[in-house]
């Protein structure tokens, strides 16, 4: 499909008249097979002559027939779900049943595009293959690490779903349910774990809704509370929720009220129950305050009824506790009741225990609570307080936030992992790259000061960048539909596909590049190509980085061409064309920059041919100490001239005194912060050679050329007025000691003072 | 910043918090933060609504709010030992919805001074009225 301006308007892209020659319109596929394989792009390239539509969908229709008879003899397994959901429904078991399937068809095999995940098909084909959604968020995709529960719960996109074990084993409870006309609360507790909590939801959002309809009134918080706490009339209204609650014969929860007085008839109950396996772990594994007294209840194996049910009635005897549990709904996400808050206050204190460990190992922590709660409640009262510590609103005693633990942590752990697997990148660097120096220096700074403390020398840090090799990506082929007419599109974030095709025509430039001056364009020039030498920085740097990560055979083509481009700098640099071509360099701030940054990736030989040709511009150079950039160079030419030997150095002070060699004196480079560093740092560099090398290895050539540049520059310094010394930047104390070695003591003394300036520090 | 998401911000540890919302329509919402997703969007329990005119207030109960993540400009935890006495004086819902509409007006009145102003010399008004990144 092409949108190309066969206008006469320019702005859609045509000329002000028709040309066929236009270069667009030339481009455009005419050709049918093009504009396939554009369609085959988007669509997929479903060309399967056997495929035929007409007898896929007289297949489907069988299979539909099928299932319904199937449906009707009682066999569960094969459910589809879609097309059964909404025939009828025995029991609200079966509805369950129907939902839960439901929810497994809708993994599908080629949903790999988590974009389009919760995109209803319709799909009536039952699907006995697990999504490859378990490839991207399972325990086996390469974020697994990030699943911090992939042991229990969700491994797809479906956070209600648990692993494949316990799948295939709810399937199996499944079955069985059928068998069961009253289930008793045993039961009911096994078919928590793969109750979903959306289509119960749905359905306790709507009994919420009737009820409220019959309910005259909005029972508030503080009524249900007065309610519990003595009057009976609750009731009655509590038996009758139980009539309308009975249609929904959804998960039982165990009420909470056991726990607080009649602490000795719940324990009958909880000898009954299993935990349910696999059930959502509402644990205190995150230490921060994220427990609400709720989340205690939950945690040690209560769930809570719903919100507007009735209230529970702790006053009220077990038996009929244990009726009205039946009729809960088992709904994780609907607030819990009121009354909860209440009692999270009193059992605060009264040791919750935690799940033993959060993946679902369920040993007994109920059978055990009684006991625990009564002598153990020492620790666990500590662990509580410990546990709550964001939330300790009610210093009155009385907790006031009933409805927190809404969100219960599975889901929140979800929300971290998807936020986790956000932040997943491969090349930090270019992500996220202050924060990545920001944690770099930090760790530096740290190690620094161990190091200050320990004495160990440990390598400072570098973010190592693991080459990781790409998973290998299946060739994108686009979802099919089944019973679709025609190929529908799937493009989203992750595959995006051109729709339209729209392109601009490449500009004709040059007609305005008249009007620029030629100064201007040398300018321009000047600065694309310093810009090019910093891209060839930000290339060596990069090779510098993925280095780090490889194996030294790996490492040598990248050394390689990193010293490639160092020479191709350097050439930049010293281009013999054009000698003026370094001037200009200097003259922009840029270029200064880009100098420096260059200097210290140069070995010797490179670093002499460069430095000598910097002081061969050190006027220039010097006039532009007060503009920025010069302070960098400094710097750099400080570190290069420390690794200089005798004979760079004597070279590099013959240059300088070729520069200056009309004033017969070093006076002007003292006036400038370049010049006065670099003499001082030649200095110094001296004397480090002089102190590490015998007298018998120099060359005697060389120390006489350096004597004689030693005295040159006390001279210098003694006819310099001590008001225009330039401080360099950094202090050389070793210079006194140098011109000791060549100069008599009077002279020295004699420009002590100035020499002061540039060994000790001047307050 | 959670341990396990260095350097970055969730919301997950805002949950049951009473927060502040503003919304990309400038309401204000003070609520409960009960559940969110990945796109941010909130559920804000026992909400109310603040209308802010001058240094006056007031407040409008709104129950349950889900709020899509996009429309979200900011959302800040409220202090709650010092909620209770800002520097703002509490009116009654009905003249704070008054004193709204009337500001309303005459911010309108500006606007329209304004705009004709620009037309006069040629120069063509937009309408910042609406938080909004495309326009």
């Amino acid at each position: 499909m092409q949108v190309v301006g066969k206008s006469s308007f320019p702005l859609l892209g045509g000329k002000g008249e028709l040309t066929p020659t236009s270069s667009e319109l030339m481009s455009a596929p005419e050709e049918e097979e093009d504009f396939d394989i554009l369609n085959d792009e988007t669509f997929g390239d479903g060309v399967d002559e056997h495929f035929d539509w007409e007898e896929e969908h007289e297949r489907m229709a069988e299979e539909l027939d099928s299932f319904s008879d199937s449906r009707q003899n009682g066999n569960k397994t094969k459910d589809s779900g879609f097309d059964t959901a909404e025939k009828s429904y025995r029991s609200q078991e079966e509805y369950l049943e129907q939902s839960i399937s439901q929810l497994v068809v809708d993994d599908e095999e080629d949903l790999e595009d988590p974009a389009i995940l919760n995109a209803s098909r319709n799909r009536p084909i039952p699907q006995s293959h697990k999504a490859r959604l378990e490839d991207l968020f399972g325990p086996s995709s390469p974020p697994a690490f990030l699943d911090t529960e992939h042991l229990v719960s969700p491994s797809s996109k479906d956070i209600w779903r648990y692993s494949r074990a316990e799948e295939a084993l709810n399937k199996q409870r499944n079955n069985k349910q059928s068998n069961y006309k009253i289930p008793t609360i045993i039961e009911r507790r096994n078919i928590i774990p793969q109750s979903p909590m959306i289509p119960p939801q749905a359905h306790t959002l709507e009994e919420i809704e009737k009820r409220m309809m019959s309910k005259p009134r909005v029972v508030t918080a503080e009524e249900l509370e007065r309610q519990m706490r003595g009057e009976t009339t609750p009731s009655a209204k509590a038996s009758g929720m139980m009539m309308q609650g009975q249609r929904y014969t959804t998960p039982v929860q165990i009420p909470p009220q056991p726990m607080v007085s009649p602490l000795s008839h719940a324990s009958p109950y909880h000898r009954h129950i299993q935990p349910p396996h696999g059930f959502s772990p509402i644990t205190q594994m995150y230490p921060d305050g994220r427990n609400s007294p709720l989340h205690q209840i939950l945690a040690s194996g209560r769930i809570t009824p719903t919100g507007n049910m009735s209230p529970i009635p702790h006053r009220q005897s077990p038996a009929n506790a244990m009726t009205q549990n039946r009729n809960f709904s088992n709904t994780g996400n609907v607030p819990q009741a009121r009354g909860q808050g209440q009692y999270g206050s009193q059992n605060g204190p009264r040791g919750n225990h935690p799940y033993p460990d959060r993946y679902g190992n369920q040993s007994s922590p109920v059978r055990p609570y009684n006991k625990n709660h009564q002598r153990f409640q020492g620790p666990s009262y500590n662990r509580d307080y410990y546990y709550r510590p964001a939330h300790e609103q009610p210093r009155d005693g009385r907790s006031t936030d009933d409805f927190a633990g809404l969100m219960t942590q599975k889901e929140k752990d979800w929300i971290i992992k998807i936020q986790l697997m956000q932040l997943q990148t491969e090349n930090p660097y270019i992500d996220d790259y202050y924060y990545t120096n920001f944690t770099i220096n930090k760790k530096n700074k740290e190690l620094r000061r161990q190091q200050e403390v320990n004495g160990v020398t440990t390598e400072e840090q570098q973010l190592l960048i693991p080459h990781l090799v790409k998973i290998e990506q299946k060739t994108y082929s686009p979802a099919q539909f089944e019973g679709s007419l025609g190929r529908l599109t799937t493009a989203s974030v992750h595959n995006p596909r051109q729709i339209i095709n729209i392109t601009r025509r490449a500009s004709i430039g040059g007609e305005e590049g008249q009007n620029v001056s030629k100064e201007l364009r040398k300018i321009r020039q000047l600065l694309m190509d310093i810009e090019k030498g910093y891209n060839i920085l930000l290339d060596i740097d990069d090779l510098e980085k993925q280095v780090l990560a490889l194996t030294p055979e790996s490492r040598k083509p990248l050394n390689e061409a990193r010293k490639e481009k160092i020479v191709n700098l350097l050439e930049y640099f010293t281009h013999s064309d054009n000698p003026d071509n370094f001037l200009q360099i200097i003259s922009v701030r840029k270029g200064r920059k880009l100098l420096s940054r260059v200097l210290p990736l140069l070995d010797t030989s490179q670093t002499e041919v460069l430095m000598s040709i910097i002081l061969s511009h050190l006027p220039n150079l010097a006039k532009k100490d007060s503009e920025e950039g010069t302070g960098q160079l400094c710097e750099s030419v400080t570190r290069a001239i420390a690794t200089c030997n005798l004979n760079m150095l004597v070279k590099f002070a013959g240059q300088i005194q070729k520069e200056y060699h009309e004033e017969q004196s070093l006076k002007l480079v003292f006036q400038n912060k370049l010049g006065s560093t670099l003499l001082c740092c030649m200095l110094k560099q001296g004397e480090v050679i002089y102190q590490n090398t015998s007298p018998v290895d120099m060359d005697n050539q060389l120390q006489t050329s350096w004597c004689n540049f030693v005295e040159k520059f006390v001279e210098s310094l003694a006819s310099v007025s001590f008001e225009s010394i330039a401080t360099p930047i950094c202090l050389q104390p070793n210079i006194a000691k140098h011109l000791d070695r060549f100069i008599n003591k009077k002279l020295v003394a004699g420009v002590e003072e100035k020499l002061n300036l540039f060994t000790t520090a001047q307050s | 910043m959670s341990n396990y998401l260095p350097g970055t911000a969730s919301l997950v540890e805002e949950i049951d918090k009473k927060l502040l919302v503003v919304l990309r329509d400038g309401r204000t919402l003070i609520g409960f933060l009960r559940s969110i997703d990945q796109f941010a969007n909130l559920v804000l329990h026992r909400t109310i609504e603040r209308i802010h005119v001058g240094k006056k207030y007031g407040d409008i109960d709104r129950g349950i709010f889900i709020v899509r993540g996009e429309n979200v400009v900011l959302l800040g935890e409220v202090d709650l030992q010092n909620e209770n006495n800002p520097s703002l004086e509490k009116v009654p819902i009905d003249d704070i919805l008054e004193m709204q509409r009337a500001e309303q007006l005459q911010k309108q009145q500006e606007e329209d001074l304004k705009k004709k102003a620009l037309k006069e010399r040629g120069l063509h008004p937009t309408d910042h009225s609406v938080l909004d990144d495309y326009s």
